[in-house]
């Protein structure tokens, strides 16, 4: 998947560079827009229908929105302490942040709301995030317990690092994992937006 | 940028109460995946095709290495003190 996340977004920066011409890349940025809407949506759908989740963070109490609390904030108080290192205003740090390792959504988002810079920085931050997942959860397991592991998964552990949990882990954990994702990737499209705005 | 704060609500809505048919929801999976890749290559074009930012992809490079890790270890350290108030994860430690 990540493969072929890679070669998309390669062929694409060929094509840019080398095929279309400059004045048709602009009026990418509109056509963008209407593509991410409608994907957003189709998440949507995706979340909604799933009621395994929401039964399951009925049967535990809301406690369980902890998980996905701490992650989220965790994640933004980091990307503020980056900029320690790097001169960036805290906004975009935070809105980078913020995509919690869903990168294709992050990216573009940036990119056709604020400016294609950042959203390539977004872009690649959060690629680094999953790639980074799939090594440290299975690391962390013995030091931090098992839900602490699952942290740096962010909004991925609904999907491409939940078989690694379940794998890592147990089911239970897993289960967290599922809805803690849900809930982070639900946030990514509102988040960004109004640290955005700020 | 509220297009996609209503689109997203409007997919909960209609996920939610189950308003599609069932031929559409299986192949949900596949117009994602699709819409995934029409956009990554459309991402992508926009790089490729501004040169200023293609110059700059080192310094992103770097930018993005260092947000990314202070993110995962943020998140990491809250979540490992905030574990300790969840109830079901004491339950699943039987490994």
């Amino acid at each position: 998947m990540a493969l072929w996340i890679t070669v998309a977004v390669l062929g694409g920066m060929l094509l840019g560079w080398a095929v279309i011409p400059p004045t048709l890349v602009d009026t990418l940025d509109g056509m963008i827009n209407g593509i991410l809407a409608f994907l957003v949506f189709l998440v949507g759908v995706d979340i909604g229908r799933n009621r395994e989740a929401l039964l399951s963070v009925r049967r535990m109490g809301f406690k369980i929105l902890l998980v996905p609390a701490a992650i989220g904030a965790g994640s933004l108080l980091g990307a503020a302490a980056a900029g320690c290192f790097l001169t960036m205003p805290v906004k975009e740090l935070l809105a980078v942040g913020a995509g919690f390792g869903w990168y294709s959504l992050s990216g573009v988002l940036i990119s056709s709301t604020y400016n294609l810079e950042l959203g390539t920085t977004a872009f690649l931050a959060n690629v680094i995030r999953e790639l980074m997942a799939f090594v440290l959860i299975p690391m962390l397991v013995p030091y931090t317990g098992k839900l602490a592991a699952i942290a740096p998964g962010g909004a991925t552990t609904m999907d491409s690092t939940l078989p690694l949990i379940t794998r890592a882990t147990d089911s239970q954990t897993a289960l967290i994992a599922f809805v803690s994702g849900l809930v982070l990737t639900a946030a990514v499209p509102i988040l960004i937006p109004l640290i955005l705005a700020m | 940028m509220w297009l996609i704060v209503v689109a997203l609500l409007a997919g909960l809505a209609v996920g939610a109460r189950g308003i599609l048919p069932e031929q559409c929801l299986n192949q949900l999976d596949r117009i994602m995946m699709v819409t995934l890749f029409v956009m990554l290559v459309a991402l992508g074009a926009q790089i490729g095709g501004n040169a200023q930012l293609l110059t700059s992809l080192g310094v992103l490079g770097w930018r993005a290495v260092v947000i990314s890790t202070y993110s995962i270890v943020g998140s990491v350290v809250v979540l490992w003190m905030v574990a300790r108030c969840i109830p079901v994860s004491g339950k699943g430690d039987n490994t």
